[in-house]
């Protein structure tokens, strides 16, 4: 086992495109961070809002390129039919696939807690110098949030994967990991008002929000266990057909 | 020496197109066994069904009496290149083969060896998407050798290689066989084949048609004659004839006999005063004992050129022998 995840993470970092995705994910919400923390006028009540505006919020973006991280991380295997040098090399496929979520779900949740911890530290530093206060912990919830988004980030990253695995499509899988919460849900909760707390990603996106979402999803973690066991069913349904299809 | 690759009642369906129909095949170690077939004959859907890529409908097809998932580390038992092309382009040929290679807990070091052999050495540090065809069958020849296996699965590797590269993996896979390797090699290049080949597995419609050495192969499928040149051709002939043989073709100095041997040409010859310019055992190529063996196989049957209406409605002409531009 350790000898595939060795060769997931060869895999993974040898490839231009999740480097790409992965300064991206770390270089913009730094710099949306900076801006925020430099210009805003923080007339905000409590440190709850100054910490998802310089921290939680840029950050989200990091939670849809782990998505794509995650779709890339068997999707070019298909497009490129290395799949089938994989299997050769390794024809366990479960062990093949455990590597590989395990991989992509660290680098996806890490990319996330990374920027989150530079944005922190960063805003922390410009704010001081403006009398603004800022704490992880104060409120409490700010670390909920911050945990929140790291968490999120793991389970898209997983979502993606899970996604691609079925479809064997990286075109197809993306669009529709990044449209369907986005359009997909937003269409379905406003025709169907009464089923909007029970759509998947609504409520995996409130895991990093702070404050009071009413009752249009579940509390935090009942949420976030919703949506994980939304991702686990996904993926099972991947992993099932990776194992059954020919590679 | 027992079969190292062997599969029994191996078949394969794609929908209700029979792609492997109940093969049973042995591959023994020491040799290269070539892999014939016309295309569209399931030569690379039997190799994916051997390595256990696509799954096979009934049957068994194992490695030394083991199924492919079975074996403990893969790469050290079994080198298989399917497709040159199964390569991320934007990956450098070192970490390529460095994904590959620690999948089975084989060393970097490994990585440079191989790339060395095959001699990409110089170019180790190259993304994948600046390579020749030939370049990358050499790649996928390093990734095949990376775990020093004793068994090697190969689909058309001569495929794009330059004259050199032909020869050098002829020698390559001859060398291995001598070492005690099973080499199971497909290919459509029935000329390299002839020469690569110890053995011959030949399918058609995902069925077993024949199995044998390569001259065994060649001697039952094509015929055999004599080419005699002579400054008194037509005595020679003639003399011939009377003895019971058969004039096959006749050149304008030289005839193609059948129905008797080289010794007794030759005695006849001697015995006569004759003087001979040639007298040479003939018999067909391995392509035309392919072509003889799998005319009923044949899923795709081209049209003959002189059938082929050109643009203007008429046939092309027939090609003329020896003839070029005009």
């Amino acid at each position: 086992m350790i000898n595939a995840i060795r060769s997931e993470w060869i895999k993974l970092r040898t490839a231009r495109s999740n480097i790409v995705l992965m300064c991206v994910a770390i270089g913009a919400p730094l710099l949306v961070s900076t801006l925020t923390s430099l210009f805003n006028d923080f007339q905000f009540d409590d440190g709850l809002d100054t910490f998802g505006a310089t921290v939680l919020g840029p950050c989200y973006i990091c939670v849809f390129l782990a998505g794509v991280i995650g779709v890339l991380g068997i999707g070019q295997e298909y497009r490129h039919n290395t799949i089938r040098v994989t299997f050769a090399a390794e024809p366990r496929r479960s062990r093949v696939l455990t590597a590989k979520v395990i991989v992509t779900t660290a680098f996806g949740a890490g990319i996330a807690l990374v920027t989150q911890t530079l944005c922190y530290i960063e805003a922390s530093i410009i704010l001081r110098a403006r009398d603004v206060h800022i704490g992880i912990t104060d409120p409490g919830e700010n670390l909920a949030g911050f945990v929140g988004q790291v968490v999120l980030s793991g389970l898209f990253t997983l979502l993606g994967f899970g996604i691609c695995a079925a479809m064997r499509q990286p075109a197809g899988a993306i669009p529709l990991l990044l449209l369907w919460p986005l359009i997909g849900e937003g269409i379905i909760g406003g025709v169907f008002p009464k089923i909007g707390k029970w759509l998947p990603f609504r409520n995996g996106l409130r895991l990093p929000i702070t404050g009071d979402v009413g009752d249009e999803t579940l509390a935090r973690v009942g949420a976030g266990l919703y949506f994980g066991a939304f991702v686990v069913l996904v993926v099972a349904a991947g992993w099932l057909l990776v194992e059954r299809r020919d590679a | 020496m027992p079969a190292v690759i062997q599969s029994r009642g191996l078949t394969k369906r794609f929908g209700s197109k029979v792609a492997v129909d109940d093969l049973d095949l042995d591959v023994h170690p020491g040799r290269v066994t070539g892999f014939l077939g016309p295309n569209g004959s399931g030569k690379s859907t039997t190799m994916r069904c051997l390595l256990q890529l696509d799954r096979a409908d009934a049957g068994t097809a194992t490695f030394n009496g083991l199924p492919f998932r079975s074996l403990a580390s893969p790469l050290r038992e079994v080198g298989a290149l399917l497709d040159a092309g199964y390569v991320h382009p934007a990956r450098t040929a070192r970490d390529h083969l460095w994904g590959v290679a620690a999948s089975n807990g084989i060393a970097k070091a490994r990585v440079g060896e191989v790339l060395e052999m095959v001699g990409l050495g110089e170019v180790a540090s190259h993304r994948v998407k600046g390579f020749s065809l030939g370049m990358r069958q050499r790649l996928g020849l390093a990734a095949v050798m990376l775990g020093d296996p004793h068994t090697l699965i190969l689909d058309e590797p001569a495929n794009g290689l330059d004259p050199e590269g032909i020869r050098w993996i002829r020698e390559f896979l001859s060398y291995l066989a001598r070492q005690g390797r099973t080499v199971f090699v497909s290919s459509h290049l029935l000329s390299e084949m002839a020469l690569m080949a110890d053995h011959l597995v030949v399918i058609g419609q995902g069925r077993l048609i024949e199995e044998g050495s390569v001259a065994d192969f060649v001697g039952r499928y094509t015929k055999r004659w004599v080419r005699v040149r002579s400054p008194e051709l037509v005595r020679l002939v003639q003399l011939a004839r009377e003895r019971g043989a058969e004039i096959v073709q006749m050149h304008p100095d030289a005839a193609d006999l059948r129905g008797a041997e080289p010794a007794l040409l030759g005695e006849l010859a001697a015995r006569n005063g004759i003087v001979l310019h040639e007298l040479s055992p003939q018999s067909g190529s391995l392509e035309d004992a392919f072509l003889e063996l799998t005319r009923s196989a044949q899923e795709y049957h081209a049209t003959a050129p002189s059938e082929v209406p050109t643009s203007a409605g008429r046939p092309l002409p027939p090609p003329v022998p020896g003839g070029g531009a005009r």
